[in-house]
């Protein structure tokens, strides 16, 4: 899986693309761990077909660790297979989401 | 060139000494130094020589044949032939025994090689291995002392125990260094043959290091030293050299045995593990009023990160958990047992699914978010005297009610899993559970599974199959969904664990 990290704004946006499951989670959780400069994160998924409960775990955390420090981790661009695995497990209702990765930043920057 | 014993001499010189007595001389006689040591003939008393020619060896004589009672002329130079053939014959048979000496040696050493390898063979303690080979380095020499230096900090040192002689002190961890960064063996038998930079430790007057080879790096070196006048021969080198390959080798296969037993030992753990887990889930179902019970559950491995757990409440009121940790194997079974707990406690304590599981998430909050996982929960309990059921769903599924008549429905989740959201996370909804209605909950195992061309077995096949078997009793129904699950896969290996529950109402 691709992943590229860009930083707008004091918002970092990490852009991930291709099959998100366990065997690719470390790389997130470094992402989203150890190098983040911002208090914020969106975690744009236009590119992601698939997702498994490890990959979920590694946002859930993600988006904790945000929290904590006064930010939040948000969800763009979430294909339909995608979306369905949120619907179910009601992590819809955990994670805020947007259609768009520019909706997502003009949010936060309100 | 040494003279070999008198009795050999004469044999060898026999046949020259006869043919002097049938041509008519008196006496033949080889004199070392002065003295006859063999006569011709046997036992004869030796008289003055009118012959005598030097057997030499290079520039020295070392014996002389003497002729008596011969005509001089023409025989001097027919003397001093013979005196050099014995001469040629004397330096083949000295090199002859020299070389029987030296192969008699090197068989010994040879058995000793041998010796080591099949020793150390049987043994998986490195320590043992490095004593056994400094012990063998230092006899094979004939040093005085050997010693192996490794390369890690603080760097180790094996020596052979050597009277007076302390190794560890005198041999720095330079010569490691040096044989490391030249990739070859060293020979000193004095401090001028040394590199600049290398110093002949005290006391020592020769010495060998050659290099130890580990896993493809040299990774120590192995050396011995003497205190006296002799020095190393190439022989001694060599042989120093082959230990060394040997020990690399004994060194390798140590390792490779000590991590089988370590993944032998792993293996065995899981084992048990799985037992124990086996053990605790499929404990016998209860037997409930107005309902028919099934319960299944297959790990993807030997161990696994689902759980069912049913049981009666003191109200009467049955209580069922399906539950699901992210990630497989030991991690999630053991995040698994923490769940089982105390799901089992609050569902004994709690009015009703959504506070227990309001609590729970409020008990394991902490501990799940600290090992990044979350558990996606349904809880149920039913009342045998409504013949109702509350429903309280974080995040699981799939979750399929199948009335007695009608079709079968999805049960919505009512909140995220457990773990991911802090404080309170669910409420819960109510469904009869009368003769005919069906409830069953499996864990994404099952609708997730894969035929071979990469298709889920998904929702709709699984309530079409649960409509489909709606009158067979709960086992049947359970044991139906995994025939139906296996069959859609078609020999794919399960890639998830399995768990499933089945609730069905009976008449009385």
């Amino acid at each position: 899986m691709n992943l590229t990290t860009n930083i707008h704004n004091d918002v970092t946006v990490l852009t991930l693309d291709g099959r998100f499951d366990a065997h690719e989670a470390p790389a997130v959780v470094s992402a989203l761990n150890g190098s983040l400069q911002t208090a914020s994160v969106v975690v744009n998924l236009s590119g992601v077909n698939f997702i498994d409960s490890t990959a979920l775990s590694t946002l859930v955390q993600g988006m904790k660790h945000c929290r904590e420090r006064s930010g939040d981790l948000v969800l763009s661009n979430l294909q339909q297979p995608v979306r369905v695995i949120f619907e179910l497990t009601k992590l819809d209702r955990a994670f805020v989401i947007y259609g768009s990765q520019e909706d997502a930043l003009a949010a936060i920057a309100k | 060139m040494t003279l070999p014993a008198t009795g050999t001499l004469r044999r060898l010189v026999d046949p020259i000494a006869r043919a002097w007595l049938a041509q008519g001389a008196a006496g033949v006689t080889i004199n070392v130094q002065g003295s006859p040591v063999v006569t011709w003939p046997r036992g004869a008393e030796p008289s003055r020589p009118d012959l005598r020619a030097n057997i030499a060896s290079g520039r020295n004589s070392v014996a002389e044949i003497h002729v008596s009672g011969v005509d001089v002329a023409g025989a001097e130079m027919r003397l001093r032939s013979d005196a050099k053939l014995i001469s040629s014959i004397l330096g083949l048979e000295s090199e002859l025994s020299q070389m029987t000496a030296e192969l008699s040696e090197t068989q010994d050493q040879l058995v000793a090689v041998f010796d080591l390898a099949r020793a150390a063979r049987t043994r998986v303690d490195f320590d043992e291995i490095l004593v056994t080979v400094v012990d063998v380095a230092r006899d094979l020499t004939q040093a005085r002392f050997a010693f192996i230096l490794f390369d890690d900090s603080p760097g180790r040192i094996v020596t052979s125990p050597s009277d007076g002689f302390r190794p560890e002190e005198a041999v720095s961890a330079a010569f490691l260094t040096h044989v490391q960064a030249s990739g070859r063996s060293l020979l000193a038998n004095d401090s001028e043959t040394l590199p600049d930079h290398l110093e002949m430790p005290d006391g020592v007057s020769s010495l060998i290091v050659v290099p130890i080879t580990i896993e493809g790096r040299p990774r120590a070196a192995l050396g011995v030293g003497r205190a006296g006048d002799h020095g190393f021969t190439a022989g001694s080198r060599k042989l120093l050299e082959a230990i060394g390959d040997q020990a690399g080798s004994l060194v390798e296969s140590a390792i490779a045995t000590q991590q089988t037993l370590a993944r032998h030992r792993l293996q065995r753990d899981m084992e048990l593990a799985a037992a124990v887990q086996r053990t605790l889930i499929a404990r016998k179902l209860p037997s409930v009023t107005g309902l028919e019970l099934a319960g299944r559950y297959r790990p993807a491995a030997e161990i696994g990160g689902d759980l069912y757990d049913v049981f009666t409440r003191n109200d009467g009121q049955l209580v069922v958990t399906v539950a699901d940790v992210t990630g497989k194997g030991m991690p999630a079974a053991l995040v698994m047992s923490m769940m089982r707990t105390a799901a089992h406690s609050v569902a004994a304590a709690m009015p009703g699914p959504d506070a227990a599981l309001n609590r729970l998430n409020q008990d394991l909050y902490e501990e799940l978010s600290d090992l990044s996982k979350f558990v996606t929960t349904f809880m149920a309990y039913y009342d045998p005297k409504e013949r109702t059921v509350a429903i309280a769903n974080c995040g699981h599924s799939p979750v399929v009610f199948c009335p007695a008549q009608g079709p079968a429905r999805l049960i919505d989740a009512n909140g995220p899993p457990i773990g991911v959201l802090d404080g309170d996370v669910t409420g819960s909804t109510i469904e009869r559970l009368g003769p005919g209605d069906i409830l069953a909950i499996g864990t994404d195992g099952i609708s997730e599974a894969q035929a071979p061309d990469g298709t889920l077995f998904g929702y709709d096949r699984l309530m079409e199959l649960i409509e489909g078997v709606r009158f067979e009793s709960a086992a049947q129904l359970a044991d139906a969904i995994f025939v139906h699950v296996d069959r859609f896969a078609n020999g794919a290996a399960q890639a998830d664990d399995q768990a499933l529950v089945v609730l069905k109402g009976v008449a009385e």
